[in-house]
């Protein structure tokens, strides 16, 4: 075996080689999926397609069962199931990313804003600093209740959810970054003779802008986390919702479709998030 | 006392007092929405330190709806699987992470499916869990060990990536084997970075705690949670995320205490 490792090394490119193991990495893990579906199926012929679906399975029962999400208007206009299933995705895709996306940047934004004003304000963080530091350790996912009661499962609840617990994260994020700009850039503009606003304008907040970008990064993975169990418990629609009630019907292969596609999601964003800090931060050595 | 102590001592009671002035505010504008949007929809601060107490002692609205009277074994019952997930979990994510450094295979093996795991939300497997293991604590524990091995894998490969070259090839100098080398140099300078991670991730799991026993679980906060919901009780409902956000800071001190001596060595200051 070792010297049928040291052939392969030597005929094939090192690269080639890695790419070799990463795709194993996946083939393993379709393969271990296979034989669990296929072990449960011994186990429990009756239902274990609900519990545990082959590949096979996924693509083809659980995605036209997806259909059974559509609203009643929609059947009537579309025959084929799978199309329906594509579209009832759709549909539910951009209710979730709306909700995502925008609670995003309602929140982020409303964050940045009041970090910075910790961060420049001496009197504001003697003040609240203490308080935003214990109002932080409140865990994020254990306001749901009070949220729910508070609004019920509406949209506005699920936003302000959102709103709120990125503000808290992006505040003290941004806090921290503005303490942390080098006093040495804000000196060299002063001695230039920058106003107050100008040092702001032209000094902290680009310098301030990578680790803004970081935090984003991080509040975005945050944000699917809180928008999700936001149409866990309350939400009429989105795809956090067809995840639980195919769970309460014990669907699962429609809960494997699901979250392929949150995956899916999460990196598109990822990359633009990506993309757009190279962008703006392009000026840092 | 001598001049220097002094200063300090009086700088740190003038920001205690600042703070304390913050506090103050918000809970005197907390008691002004109070009255003006009246009790109903938001209790005001005696309220709620009534029901702070009384949670502890016996109360009859905890009991109804398949609860218990007190919020004590809910408690008790939220702190264990907690605990063994987070054991579970660390241990699973720092040797896995381990692991995939040393053997460069198990990394290229490993590291697709981690990662493409990691991109979904920890919550998104909730329904999964709940779905192969009923509404049981066997759930919640396994959310746990997997969102914290996820988070510490990529932490630790992380960490021992960054620890500083000159280190490892100081200790070649000096002759190491690659055994010695990992035990004396690698893992003392991951240490510290590990501890931050462990921190972050250890934190963010109580919240996964309580939204997973909110969605099917006998016994637990979340079960009391959602045992208070229906009867609208915002002063019940607030007093038990204060006691949840007591717990998670009291287990992320004792961490910290813990494991405070892991960071002494590191020249780099120490945000607490």
């Amino acid at each position: 075996m070792k010297s049928g490792v040291a052939w392969i090394h030597a005929r094939v490119s090192l690269r080639g080689m890695r790419a070799l193991k990463r795709s194993l990495g996946v083939l393993l893990f379709l393969l271990l999926w296979e034989v669990g579906a296929y072990l449960i199926k011994l186990k429990n012929p009756q239902f274990h397609s609900n519990i545990f679906p082959s590949i096979a399975y996924i693509f083809t029962e659980s995605l036209t069962g997806i259909a059974t999400f559509a609203t009643v208007d929609l059947v009537r206009t579309q025959q084929s199931s799978v199309v329906l299933a594509l579209i009832v995705l759709a549909q539910n895709s951009v209710v979730t990313l709306t909700r995502l996306l925008g609670g995003s940047f309602i929140g982020i934004g409303v964050g940045i804003m009041i970090g910075i004003g910790i961060g420049i304000s001496k009197l504001f963080r003697r003040l609240f600093g203490p308080l935003l530091n214990v109002v932080r350790t409140v865990p994020l996912l254990a306001l749901i209740p009070l949220f729910l009661v508070w609004f019920g499962g509406a949209e506005i609840g699920i936003y302000l959810y959102i709103i709120f617990g990125l503000a808290m994260f992006m505040l003290v994020y941004t806090a921290n970054a503005v303490q942390n700009v080098q006093p040495i850039y804000i000196e060299f503009a002063k001695t230039l003779g920058a106003s107050k606003g100008q040092v702001f304008r032209t000094v902290i907040l680009p310098a301030i802008v990578p680790e803004l970008a970081g935090g984003t990064r991080v509040c975005l993975g945050i944000a699917w986390g809180i928008t999700l169990a936001g149409e866990y418990l309350a939400a009429q629609d989105g795809l956090g919702r067809i995840l639980i009630w195919s769970q309460i019907y014990m669907f699962a292969g429609r809960m494997v479709i699901i979250v392929l596609l949150f995956m899916m999601y999460a990196i598109l964003i990822n990359t633009v998030v990506l993309r757009l800090k190279e962008y703006a931060a392009g000026w840092m050595p | 006392m001598i001049g220097g102590a002094w200063l300090e001592l009086r700088s740190k009671v003038i920001s205690l007092l600042w703070g304390a002035g913050g506090i103050a505010l918000f809970v005197v504008f907390w008691w002004a929405i109070s009255v003006a949007i009246g009790r109903e929809r938001l209790p005001p601060p005696p309220e709620v330190i009534r029901q702070l107490y009384e949670i502890f002692i016996g109360s009859p609205m905890l009991a109804s709806r398949g609860g218990v009277g007190t919020v004590v074994p809910h408690l008790v019952n939220s702190v264990a699987k907690y605990l063994v997930g987070v054991v579970v979990g660390v241990t699973l994510g720092i040797g896995l992470g381990l692991l995939m450094k040393c053997s460069a295979t198990v990394h290229d093996i490993v590291i697709i499916p981690v990662e493409g795991i990691r991109t979904v939300p920890a919550l998104a497997f909730t329904p999964f869990l709940l779905l192969w293991f009923g509404p049981t604590a066997l759930a919640v524990v396994f959310l746990v060990i997997i969102y914290i091995s996820l988070m510490l894998v990529i932490s630790t490969v992380n960490a021992i990536d960054n620890v500083p070259r000159i280190y490892l090839e100081f200790a070649k100098t000096l002759g190491t084997t690659e055994r010695q080398l990992f035990r004396s140099v690698v893992l003392p300078a991951i240490l510290p970075e590990l501890r931050g991670g462990i921190r972050v991730a250890i934190s963010r799991s109580w919240g996964l705690v309580i939204v997973a026993e909110l969605m099917g679980s006998p016994l637990g906060l979340g079960k009391a949670l959602t045992v208070v919901t229906p009867y609208f009780a915002i002063s019940t409902i607030i007093a038990l995320i204060i006691v949840t956000t007591a717990l998670a800071n009291i287990t992320d001190i004792c961490f910290l205490v813990a494991t405070r001596r892991i960071s002494r060595w590191a020249p780099q200051y120490e945000e607490h």
